[in-house]
């Protein structure tokens, strides 16, 4: 009886782990160096999100939850899962004060579905905004 | 009478095939219905879980059967995400409508309405303006009264440079 109980108990946390523990892909160390942006307005091309004209509009959409990017000098988009210690990129208050900082970041890249994903172990430089982009287009979208 | 049946089944299936995700005339934007489960990013790559996928705290994704995960990233509301929303169907089956952003250089997925797999009934995905009214009070533009962002944008000015103010 009581061995049939371990038994149910092993199962039980098989089946837990197997919850839990989604397959892991191997990620790589990267330094991105680029702009942290707002990913829905610069990934969704809606209106020009970068630099000064669109610091404003980045934290409103890092204050309603919209996930936060670098976009890298490269071009490609780096999407935050942790910055520093902290995986809680959602609403966060290190990444709200960042907005459209030129940034320069260590981290893991994963990558899924399209998708690249950074685990930023630590931001190495910060520019502040540097990105003058307001004479060009105003302050965006709603001019202020 | 095969062209009857298949019209028959169509007309069955059409509910489910619906769309009503509404534009907002992004060059990339796609109508689309996909069922799944909601998972934390996070977890998925790294194996790092918490519960309740993050309680929030953490990026979201929608996880359809083949595996895919869509990184969910807008909601209804201005300048807001979904989370809240579909955050009660973390590792639950449910059902999303609204717009999947397929840029080149990475898709993402604007969910506009949500419901319980096998409901009937779609929801507004509009919980982070529901919420935050909660919190705040009422307000048409949640984002300029925000006090996390209104101390903020105190600080930085407008532009993000403090002392840098847009020319009249």
């Amino acid at each position: 009886m009581k061995t049939r109980r371990y038994l149910g108990l092993a199962f039980a946390a098989f089946g837990f782990a197997s919850l839990s523990l989604p397959a892991q892909a191997a990620g790589k160390q990267v330094q991105v160096k680029g702009e942290i942006v707002d990913t829905f307005c610069s990934v969704s091309e809606i209106m020009y999100a970068y630099g000064t004209a669109h610091y404003q509009c980045s934290v409103w959409c890092a204050a309603g939850g919209v996930p936060v990017s670098i976009k890298g000098d490269d071009g490609e988009f780096y999407v935050v899962l942790k910055i520093n210690e902290d995986t809680n990129t959602i609403i966060n208050n290190k990444l709200l004060t960042i907005q459209a900082h030129h940034v320069t970041a260590d981290g893991e890249l994963l990558e899924r579905n399209g998708v690249k994903y950074i685990l930023v172990s630590q931001v190495a430089d910060d520019k502040g905004v540097v990105n003058l982009t307001h004479d060009e287009h105003g302050i965006l979208p709603f001019g202020n | 009478m095969r062209y009857l049946f298949l019209g028959l089944a169509l007309a069955v299936s059409a509910p489910s095939l619906t769309f009503a995700a509404e534009s907002v005339g992004a060059q990339y934007e796609n109508e689309i219905v996909l069922k799944g489960q909601i998972v934390d990013i996070v977890c998925e790559l790294t194996g790092n879980c918490t519960k309740e996928c993050g309680e929030g705290k953490r990026v979201l994704g929608l996880k359809t059967d083949d595996s895919t995960i869509y990184l969910i990233a807008k909601g209804p509301p201005l300048f807001a995400n979904a989370n809240e929303s579909v955050l009660p169907f973390c590792a639950k089956p449910i059902e999303v409508d609204g717009l999947l952003i397929k840029n080149p250089k990475m898709p993402l997925l604007f969910v506009q309405r949500y419901r319980a797999a096998g409901s009937a009934d779609w929801k507004d995905a509009d919980g982070f303006e529901v919420a935050w009214k909660a919190r705040n009070g009422e307000s048409d533009e949640w984002f300029r009264k925000d006090p996390l962002v209104v101390e903020i944008v105190k600080k930085s000015g407008p532009l993000g440079i403090p002392g840098l103010a847009p020319k009249p």
